[in-house]
This record gives structure tokens, C-alpha cells and sequence, in this order.
């Protein structure tokens, strides 16, 4: 017998062989075939018999006993096209199959905080406020906006550029480094854009934090770029003069997207120009809704220009100080989200982390996407861009509102949709 | 010598009996006068393959094949000058293709399956030429993935199934021949039909449909080399230069949001060999084996009538 090399090996227990180091690209595992016996034949007699036909080709032979399948392995000289088709020449043998690989269908990023941000993907997780924080949360599984599932698709492109107009931007943030690109300063007429409230870097991590970088948190669109356009003081306020020339600064210098988490209760032509003028240069507008569960705010309820985005939770339940009306658009999960931190008063912390409540964080979430969808699909409008994410809402009320309501709009974010294939069958 | 001119140039025996139109018997109490009665000939079958064509395209595709099966096998009842060829033929084909994107973006590879089914016609134009029209019904699959980017929402395929009918024009020259070989240019051209799938698209609040068509063509140019030592066995063998063009539109629409991209795919080989045999049976009919390598693999089978 030609078996003298061959390690018979019976597994008792349901232990799986680990095979030679894999190559995580081949579609197969490489020197492996797996056979399906007949019914009646016996492995142990059906595996002896095999090997000594298959000669020093084999290596290693062994019964899987869960399955009662034979898992043979090749010498890497042997063909596995050939070696299979010798073996079902053989009586005993049912079918060989080469041991495919498989893998998941998400795609999850290393950043340790990651469990924390359920309006990614909500599993109905625990999270907390703080690490340390006793108090915990947890929400319903599928309350997110499915970025796992779309990011297997894409995760965007450093060629996009999402301006924040906020309080500026902490660019020395451990997750924001290396992502912000020159802005510029319209409450001291400069270029200093860094954050002296926080509420802007906050803003910018959810829409583009370095992401699968192993550090902190991840942002929704992995790659794109920040610009930082600081129209709101320290203590959070802006006036619609400095915002209007923001919003062309902007889109006069290459921002593919514009969030602007800030807003107030009075209409202007100021406002409403800017924003014409910028939705005439292909950017897409973003603004959050407002905190005071009355009509949404200024620049969001121009309706023409402005996708105006509402809070949800990690129930899918709408934020009880969300604003809404006619002019919401659609909501994205604001309540307690994770952002990157910064207290200007603390300026040498720059590896914070916190959860963070209102419309103003529920804004990026969709900014982020707006970028996404304009990278992978170049040739679609902004105006498509705008119908389609919100086309693509999940109806989170349709309980209570079916279809477009005042409280919703189209519904919740749903990044999966917009990127994701459909099958056509 | 042409070998075995009668497999060639076979009458239906009787079938002047049949023949509308033919000549007056003794007897007759008139004579029957043949103009503008019906007749059928190569020509007359060229103009019928092209009418069940338009009516395919206008009305119900598995109606017209049967009016064209139908029309194929009365031929041999109906007509005494028309000598020809049927043949109930299907084939199992695998065929590795190319993906190139409209916008010539990254190339996939995938591989298409398809079984055809169907009949042929062919008759003799001289000694040496014959030619013919054939239709069918194809089961076509597709193994891999593919995906349409370059619309609204993106649309895949995989592993799908496009089944179609096909139509085939054929052709075969008898260039030299002697003693027990010929040698012969075989063509043939087979177009199967554009077959589409849809799915609704929907949302919340709006709606749609996406829908991928898909067609393709093929062409073959054979040099055989047949040999006909025995009575009633022919064996052929040759190269095989084949060529497949295909196309998947896909196509989107989404309320006021529409979307189109075409992606074409094409094989990556072009040369292939062949070898077949033919026999006949019981002196009735023949049947036909023959199988094709490299450029792809194809198992072709047929029963050939000759009249």
C-alpha cells in the first residue's frame, strides 16, 4: 500500500481541522477538498480505501464526524481539479466540493468605541454615557441606519469635502487627525478655525471620524474630508449675516456638503440666497431641525434647499425635543450619540469620547451619507441625492403617521438602501 | 463522386400526392390550373421564418414557435421540390465571458450556461451549399454576480436565469471532397432573443421598478473534416472559430428618478475544436452527436430528417 505517508487522523470530538495558513482572497481553501460519501459507505473504510488510491498525493486525511464528511488534503503539487475529478470517479464517493470561503456580509471597523454608536448599528446593545458611567442604555435592535451592512459597499472618498459650519473644528482630536482641511473663521475674519465650544468637533466626528484606524470612534463616511467654517461663537451663537457668507464661502471653495447644525426660528433672504446660490453649484445642504419640539428652525425649513433632518433615538422613536413640520425631511438617530469630545478649558484632552443629545448630531449622520452616495454615484444631481435619501427612509411612525408625516418626515435614515444592491430576480 | 448523393436529395416518398396544386390526373372531370396556388420552396420558408419573427415581436412568442414547428414539419407533407434537412436539435453549452462596463471600467469574468432546444430547417441550395433557419427556446444562466452601479439605487444580478427564444441562421459549404472525405465551412449565427426580469422597487412613499434585460449573439465558423467510411456513420472533426457578443441593460425608474446602464460582455476565448458523429438509424433518420473544447465546452445532439 502507497499509504505509508498519509496521518490518518480520526477526530472524536467535533474539532475542525485547521488547515494550512489561509490566504483570506482565495475562494477556496488551498490543497482542500471535501467529500460526501454514499449513504452507506462507512468513512473510516471509505477514507482508508480513498488514500490508498490517491496515493502520496494526500497529506493529510481526516473525518469530519459532525457532518461525516471526508476533508482530505493535497500536496500543494497536486491539482485539485484533477484530484477531484479522480475521486468522483470513485463508487463511494457522492460529490467533492473545494472548502469555499465565506464571510460576513458586514463591514465592521476596529474603532473601540464602536459598540457605543447603536445609530450605526443597533443590535440593542448596552451603552453608557462613559466608560466609568453606572447608568447604561440599550435600544432596539435595527433602530440604526444599517452602516454595517453598507459599508460592505463603500465607505466613501477622500476627494469629498463636508464643510461644518459650527464653532470650528479641533483638529489635534486623536480621530480628527489628518481629516480637516483648511476653512475659515467668519467670526474673527480668519483662517483660526479651531473649536472653542466643541460642539463642532463633536459634529464632525459622526459625519467623517477616522475610521478603521483603530482608535476611538467611527465616523459614517470613513474617508471624506472636514471643512471647517466657524460661524458660531463660544457660547454657540451665530447671526445669519456671518452664516450666509459661510455658506458661499463654502460652496465657493469645493465643499460637496454642507452641514449646519444650527439654526433659528426667523426666515431671510440673507439665508435663502445663500443657500440658492449653493444649491446652484451642486452641494447638498444639511441642516439640523432644531431642539425646542416646536417648527423646525432657519436655514432647515427652506424646504427647496435644505434636506432638514430631525432626532431619533435608540428605540426609533422621534427625540421629544425634536422640532417638526412640513418642512422635515427625515430624522436620523440624535439621541445619545457618540462624538469626540472637547472642552477648550481642557484643551490637552484630546482622546475624549461622550454620548451627546439634539438634532444637531443627528444632522451628520445624514451629511456623512450625502457624501457617501455623491462619491460612489458621481453622476447622479444633488437634487437626486436629496430625493433619494429620503425615498429611502425607513417609516419609523408608520404605526401611528404612515407615509410622509410632520413628525418624521420620510422616515429614518436608512444608509443601507441608498448604497446597498438590490436583486433583480 | 459525391458521396452518397441520396442522403443528400431523399423525397418524401408519395408526396406528389399531396402537392396542392400539382399536375391533373387522367380522369380529372378540369384541369387544374397550377398559378397562384399555394407553393412552398426556400423561398417561401424564408418569408415565413420572417412573418413568425414580426408576429414573435407583436404577439405571443410560444404561439408563433408553434406555427413555425408546425410550418417545419408539413413542409415535407406539402411541397416536392423542396429538398431539405429537419433537425430537432439541443445543446448544452458553458462559455467563460468577459464584463467590460459601459464606461470601459474594471473587467469581470463569469460564466454562462444555456441549454438550447429547438428546430432547424435547411435545403439545398446547389451540391455543394446548404442553408437554413432554425428557432428555439434557451435556458441561459449566469453564475456570478453583477452589479449596476451607474443607476439611482444600485441592481445586481446572480446566478440568474434569462430564458428566450433564439433564432439561427445556417449555412454549409461542401468545398472539396475525395474519395471518403469532404471537407466543409460550416456557419452558423444564433441570436437569442432579449429576455428581461423585474423587481418592484418599493419604499414607504414611493415606488418603482428595476428591470435587467438581457440578449446575446453568437457566431460560428467550423472547418470539418468528415469522413464517411461506413454506410451510415459520418465522423467529423475540426477547428471551430466562435464568437459571443452579449448585453444586460439594465433600467430604473423611482418616481420622478430614472436610471439606465448597459453592460456588455463578450467570450475571452475564440478558437475551439470540434468532433462529432453522425449516424443514421433504421434508414429513417439520423442523429447527431458532436462536442466542442477550448473556446468553451458545448454538447450538441440532434435527429436529422432528410427529405
Amino acid at each position: 500500500m502507497r499509504c505509508r505517508n498519509i496521518v490518518l487522523f480520526l477526530i472524536a470530538g467535533g474539532l475542525l481541522w485547521a488547515g494550512p495558513s489561509p490566504d483570506p482572497e482565495a475562494p477556496y481553501v488551498p490543497h482542500e477538498l471535501i467529500v460526501k460519501l454514499q449513504p452507506d459507505a462507512s468513512p473510516v473504510a471509505a477514507g482508508t480505501a480513498l488514500t490508498a488510491g490517491l496515493g502520496d498525493r494526500v497529506t493529510v486525511l481526516q473525518v469530519e464526524p459532525t457532518l461525516n464528511y471526508l476533508v482530505i488534503t493535497f500536496d500543494p503539487a497536486v491539482s485539485l481539479r484533477e484530484a477531484r475529478e479522480d475521486l468522483l470517479r470513485d463508487p463511494a464517493v457522492r460529490d467533492v466540493s473545494y472548502n469555499y470561503r465565506a464571510r460576513i456580509h458586514d463591514t465592521i471597523p476596529d474603532d473601540p468605541y464602536l459598540h457605543q454608536q447603536y445609530a450605526l448599528n443597533n443590535s440593542g446593545q448596552e451603552f453608557y454615557a462613559y466608560p466609568e458611567d453606572e447608568e447604561s442604555y440599550r435600544g432596539t435592535s435595527g433602530a440604526d441606519i444599517k452602516a454595517f451592512s453598507a459599508w460592505d459597499w463603500y465607505t466613501g472618498s477622500a476627494d469629498t469635502i463636508i464643510a461644518i459650519l459650527d464653532t470650528g473644528i479641533c483638529a489635534e482630536h486623536e480621530d480628527l487627525e489628518g481629516k480637516v482641511v483648511q476653512g475659515y473663521n467668519f467670526i474673527e475674519d480668519s483662517f483660526e478655525t479651531s473649536d472653542d465650544n466643541g460642539h463642532g468637533t463633536f459634529v464632525a466626528s459622526i459625519a467623517a471620524a477616522s475610521t478603521h484606524n483603530g482608535v476611538g470612534m467611527a465616523g459614517v463616511n470613513w474617508h471624506a474630508k472636514l471643512m471647517p467654517i466657524k460661524v458660531a461663537d463660544s457660547d454657540g451663537y451665530a447671526d445669519y449675516k456671518s452664516l450666509a457668507l459661510a455658506i458661499r464661502y463654502a460652496a465657493d471653495n469645493g465643499a460637496d456638503i454642507l452641514n449646519i447644525s444650527l439654526g433659528g426660528p426667523n426666515p431671510s433672504f440673507i439665508l435663502e440666497d445663500a443657500l440658492e446660490n449653493a444649491l446652484a453649484k451642486n452641494v447638498i445642504i444639511v441642516a439640523s431641525s432644531g431642539n425646542t419640539a416646536t417648527n423646525v428652525d432657519y436655514p432647515a425649513a427652506y424646504d427647496k434647499y435644505c434636506l432638514a433632518v430631525g432626532a431619533s433615538d435608540e428605540n426609533d422613536r422621534i427625540a421629544e425635543y425634536s422640532n417638526y413640520g412640513y418642512s422635515l425631511d427625515l430624522v436620523a438617530p440624535g439621541d445619545k450619540v457618540l462624538g469626540a469630545f472637547y472642552d477648550p478649558r481642557l484643551p490637552e484632552i484630546l482622546d475624549g469620547y461622550a454620548l451627546g443629545s439634539g438634532t444637531s448630531y443627528a444632522a451628520p449622520l445624514v451629511a456623512g451619507t450625502a457624501g457617501l452616495v455623491k462619491a460612489y454615484k458621481p453622476f447622479l444631481t444633488n437634487s437626486e441625492i436629496i430625493l433619494l435619501i429620503k425615498y429611502t427612509a425607513d417609516d419609523i411612525n408608520a404605526e401611528y403617521f404612515p407615509g410622509v408625516d410632520l413628525y418624521a418626515g420620510y422616515g429614518r435614515l436608512n444608509l443601507y438602501q441608498l448604497i446597498g444592491p438590490y436583486p433583480v430576480e | 463522386m459525391y458521396p452518397k448523393p441520396d442522403r443528400f436529395h431523399r423525397k418524401y416518398p408519395g408526396a406528389e400526392g399531396f402537392r396542392p396544386g400539382g399536375p391533373a390526373t387522367v380522369g380529372d372531370s378540369k384541369s387544374v390550373d397550377n398559378k397562384g396556388l399555394w407553393r412552398f420552396g426556400p423561398e417561401r420558408a424564408l418569408i415565413d421564418f420572417f412573418l413568425v419573427l414580426y408576429y414573435i415581436h407583436n404577439m405571443n412568442a410560444k404561439f408563433c414557435l408553434v406555427v413555425l414547428l408546425m410550418a417545419l414539419v408539413s413542409f415535407p407533407l406539402l411541397t416536392v421540390d423542396l429538398d431539405g434537412t429537419v433537425v430537432l436539435r439541443s445543446s448544452l453549452n458553458s462559455i467563460a465571458i468577459e464584463y467590460a462596463g459601459a464606461e470601459g471600467g474594471e473587467e469581470m469574468t463569469d460564466t454562462l450556461n444555456y441549454i438550447t432546444m429547438g428546430v432547424s430547417f435547411s435545403t439545398d441550395i446547389t451540391e455543394s451549399l446548404k442553408v437554413g433557419i432554425g428557432a428555439g427556446y434557451s435556458l441561459k444562466k449566469y453564475t456570478g454576480p453583477l452589479y449596476f452601479e451607474q443607476l439611482p439605487l444600485s441592481l445586481m444580478i446572480e446566478d440568474q436565469s434569462f430564458n428566450s427564444m433564439y433564432f439561427s441562421l445556417l449555412g454549409d459549404y461542401r468545398f472539396f471532397y475525395v474519395q471518403n472525405f469532404s471537407f466543409n465551412l460550416s456557419a452558423e449565427v444564433n441570436y437569442f432573443k432579449l429576455f428581461e426580469i423585474n423587481r418592484e422597487l418599493s419604499f414607504p412613499v414611493v415606488s418603482g421598478e428595476g428591470t435587467v434585460q438581457n440578449s446575446f449573439l453568437t457566431g460560428t465558423l467550423d472547418l470539418l473534416i468528415k469522413f464517411d467510411q461506413v454506410e451510415g456513420l459520418t465522423i467529423f472533426a475540426g477547428p471551430e472559430l466562435h464568437l459571443l457578443s452579449g448585453r444586460f441593460k439594465a433600467l430604473e425608474t423611482l418616481e420622478d428618478l430614472s436610471g439606465e446602464e448597459s453592460v456588455t460582455f463578450r467570450q475571452d476565448r475564440f478558437f475551439a475544436l470540434l468532433a462529432g458523429v453522425q449516424v443514421e438509424v433504421l434508414g429513417l433518420f439520423e442523429v447527431k452527436v458532436e462536442a466542442k473544447f477550448l473556446s468553451h465546452f458545448s454538447i450538441r445532439g440532434g435527429v436529422i430528417y432528410e427529405f
